[in-house]
């Protein structure tokens, strides 16, 4: 109640500065909020979803040159018509540099060379294409807000109106940022494969964001233009995409507040100081921007928030329950025929055939036995070169990752693969609504999850349970694993593929997880395919092992029956045993 | 369409062509090696031109310029490495902004030694021969004979030297390539600083053919920069992309203007892109 009265006190008092400053100022005040909407929707694509935009002034320049040409070329309405078509166009432009950039594994350096390049295009387009941009010298006599001939704004409703979309386009970066969409994308900056096995589709929501804040920047750069009533090269140039990454890697690029108003002070500043002192104000930037990279890499926010004691800024509170157990389905069997994964021209699984019916079903083989390669491949992280399975009707062979959730199949993964900035309670709520809740609905639905018993009872196994609201990062090695490991239950699966899940546990926990998994397969008849090295926990949860070898299937049976193989023997010791 | 005219574009193309992949190649080595992208690399040509521009100001040899430019550029690059980037192995994406920062310092300190106004360097091999019935520039073809021995010897060295091996072994696990015994650090520390001294070769090269000024560094990062997106972290690849966007740009420039060629080079690094398989691996996300 009390953030929501700080949130709702902050936003009114934004506009209010706008109105008590003088007329220059308050000119100026609203310029630089748009400024740090575009600062802010920068932040959520580089501190959320990991993605560096080196060009970010591309979109916001399109959104000021669309409005700017609507408003001078179309009289009744052009002004309206253009901000609208302003953060369209940037949005549209960000999606298609998002299709081509970030489709599959994301390398950020890549990216932000693209982004770079697309800006150095955008700048010659702008400055040569003279007829419509006006060259160097931008189009003049851009209208301040209208409605045609009904209305026009004069300078001090126009820069009170202007800064309140501003504070309207920030909240809507931190609707998305705070929401659980905004979890999903923190999650798949440090681990993407995790968070497309939870069912998201990790390419769209990189791509989807992207958009997102293109359409804000755009609309950003467009009421600029009819706030300056002037729009220049300046607006798509080097300089302001630098800005832009130097406000957000200042203010923090996790905190889309600190990046806003670090962008409003600092262009203030240089308002004061830049005419003066121009050569050296840019040489004080530069070695401003390399201290910063040094010395506060995460940013005065952050750096602040560190400091401040944690009940100052509570984690988020997530609600978390219980499901109601439905206990129909299961029974179906994994059938995986002639799985092979070929890699230039090395041969990681070679024609696999594998069942494996209700119950605890190990892998186990030496080291490059081809063990995680078939886990990986069966749970479409790496799509095998031949093969085909399925889970009783259901076939896998094509689906990707996010489809493969939907349909009942969890993962872990050999290292924790979880969210270090996400809480406990916020990990697992990812973890469970990449399967009840459809991605968009993920903006506007509260941090709220129900979870299997069977992940309630993992994380009391590990004593996890008291640490709910304590960010990740906190939790040792073992409890990771436990983490991702409820994680993998969140949700009731048909099928659950886990590579090593108790490495750097106790042998405590390592039994308590050995009779989880044991009880679980046998009451929910699910097949749960687990790699594993620890004889202990095989002898007791195992209901069957195949053995891997050089990528081929050396032997299947029970658990007696594989300890008591020749073969296997020979394969782990050597000959002469 | 004669054959002088065919040799003469042929020439401009690989004249156009050899000063980017002298710079991409530098680009290349240091993303392989170190996953990083130096956003200067334009900066280090600057340095390279004014090198050149210095010393032949105080009447030393046009040869002596270059060499220093090298030399320059390879102390700077290699201080770059030790002060800046060694910090940052672990977070490419910070690395890649603080070479960003540098940029802007060098620029501003060069513009307050230097003024910003445009100065010339006189061309050294005024002049030109007859090949093929074209009239080319003596200057260019050094410039090119120049380019293909540097770029020439660098490949050799990479291909038929451990070096070579080293290089890709860092570049596959750096600790692990430590654990054999590859004194990695100090590895990446020379590839950067020989990628610096390449770009500062490269302006000194070209000081004698443009306007020599704090900022032109920026008009050739464009093309660097799409060299490296279209060729990734592959030299041999980096090499080709270099000439086949060479050849776009000339093209596009003489048949139509130098917009579309900046248009069509930068339609070329994202069709690459789309084209390319999401991974080498597969992998989905």
């Amino acid at each position: 109640m009390i953030r929501r009265s700080i949130a709702v006190l902050a936003s009114v008092s934004v506009p209010m500065v706008a109105l008590m400053l003088g007329g220059y100022q308050g000119g100026l005040f609203a310029q630089f909020a748009l400024y740090g909407v575009a600062t802010a929707a920068l932040a959520l694509c580089w501190g959320f979803a990991g993605i560096l935009s080196l060009g970010h002034a591309v979109s916001f320049g399109i959104g000021a040159y669309v409005a700017a040409w609507c408003g001078i070329n179309i009289p009744e309405g052009g002004t309206i018509l253009g901000i609208l078509l302003g953060g369209l166009a940037a949005g549209f432009v960000s999606m298609l540099v998002g299709l081509v950039g970030l489709r599959g594994r994301v390398n950020v350096i890549t990216f932000a060379l693209l982004t770079f390049v697309l800006l150095f295009g955008a700048v010659e387009v702008v400055n040569q294409l003279t007829p419509i941009t006006g060259g160097f010298n931008g189009l003049a006599g851009v209208p301040s807000l209208n409605l045609g001939d009904l209305w026009t704004a004069d300078p001090v409703s126009q820069r009170v109106i202007v800064t309140i979309a501003a504070v309207g386009l920030l909240w809507s970066l931190i609707v998305v940022a705070r929401s659980p969409f905004g979890g999903v994308l923190v999650l798949a900056k440090t681990h993407a494969i995790r968070a497309a096995s939870s069912g998201y589709n990790i390419p769209a929501f990189r791509i989807g964001t992207f958009s997102f804040a293109g359409v804000v920047t755009g609309l950003a750069g467009a009421l600029f233009s009819t706030q300056t009533q002037f729009v220049a090269p300046d607006q798509i140039s080097l300089a302001l995409a630098t800005n832009f990454v130097l406000w957000a890697m200042i203010g923090s690029r996790t905190s889309l507040i600190g990046s806003f108003f670090t962008a409003i002070v600092i262009s203030f500043i240089t308002n004061e100081l830049a005419d003066r002192f121009l050569t050296v104000w840019l040489l004080a930037m530069g070695i401003i921007f390399i201290a910063v990279v040094v010395l506060i890499p995460d940013g005065v926010a952050e750096a602040v928030l560190k400091r401040l004691p944690e009940r100052w800024h509570p984690r988020r509170v997530v609600t978390l329950t219980t499901a109601t157990e439905d206990t129909s389905g299961g029974g179906a069997a994994l059938e995986a025929k002639a799985i092979t994964c070929v890699f230039g021209k090395f041969t990681a699984v070679d024609d696999v055939n594998f069942t494996a019916r209700g119950g605890v079903h190990c892998l186990i083989g030496p080291n490059g036995a081809g063990k995680s390669t078939l886990l990986n491949a069966l749970s479409g992280t790496v799509p095998p070169s031949n093969g085909t399975w399925r889970i009783g009707d259901t076939d896998l062979t094509k689906m990707r990752p996010w489809h493969m959730a939907r349909a009942g199949v969890a993962r872990k993964f050999q290292t924790p693969a979880i969210a270090p900035e996400l809480t406990v309670a916020q990990n697992l709520a990812v973890a469970r609504m990449g399967v009840t809740v459809h991605p968009l609905a993920l903006i506007f639905t509260k941090w709220r999850a129900d979870l299997t018993s069977t992940a309630w009872r993992i994380l009391e196994a590990g004593d996890l349970v008291r640490l709910l609201d304590t960010p990740a990062f906190r939790l040792s090695h073992g409890q990771r694993q436990i983490l991702e490991l409820a994680m993998t239950f969140a949700s009731r699966p048909t099928l659950v593929l886990l590579d090593e899940p108790t490495a750097g546990m106790t042998a405590g926990e390592t039994a308590s997880v050995a009779e989880i998994l044991r009880t679980e397969a046998s009451a929910l008849d699910i097949p749960i395919v687990v790699v594993e090295h620890d004889m202990a926990l095989i002898r007791s949860a195992a209901s069957a092992v195949t053995v891997l070898q050089a990528g081929r299937v050396l032997a299947t049976g029970t658990v007696e029956e594989i300890e008591n193989n020749a073969d296997v023997t020979r394969a782990y010791v050597g000959e002469g045993h | 369409m004669d054959f002088a005219f065919l040799v003469d574009q042929g020439l401009g193309i690989l004249a156009t062509a050899s000063v980017s992949a002298l710079v991409a190649m530098g680009l290349a080595l240091s993303f392989r090696l170190m996953g990083i992208i130096n956003l200067a690399s334009g900066d280090f040509m600057m340095i390279g031109a004014y090198s050149v521009l210095t010393f032949v100001a105080i009447g030393l040899p046009y040869v002596v310029g270059v060499l220093a430019a090298c030399v320059i550029g390879f102390l700077l690059g290699a201080l770059t490495e030790r002060g800046l980037l060694q910090r940052f192995s672990r977070a490419p994406e910070l690395a890649i902004l603080g070479t960003f920062g540098l940029g802007i310092v060098i620029r501003q300190v060069v513009e307050l030694i230097y003024g910003k106004n445009f100065q010339f360097v006189e061309n050294p091999l005024p002049g030109s021969v007859e090949i093929g019935g074209a009239e080319f520039s003596i200057y260019r073809l050094v410039l090119i004979g120049v380019s293909v021995v540097v770029i020439g010897a660098l490949l050799l060295v990479l291909t038929l030297t451990p070096l070579g091996v080293k290089v890709r072994a860092v570049a596959a696990d750096g600790d692990l390539a430590e654990t054999l015994g590859v004194r990695s650090r100090r590895l990446k520390l020379v590839v950067f600083a020989v990628s610096t001294a390449m770009a500062s070769l490269a302006g000194s090269l070209i000081a004698p053919l443009t306007n020599v000024g704090p900022g032109m560094g920026n008009a050739y990062l464009f093309v660097m920069f799409v060299v490296v997106i279209v060729g990734g972290a592959r030299v041999s690849m980096v090499l080709v992309a270099a000439l086949a966007i060479a050849i776009v740009q000339n093209v596009t420039t003489l048949v139509v203007d130098s917009l579309v060629a900046k248009l069509a080079i930068l339609a070329m690094a994202f069709i690459v892109l789309a084209a390319s398989r999401p991974s080498t691996k597969g992998a989905i996300v």
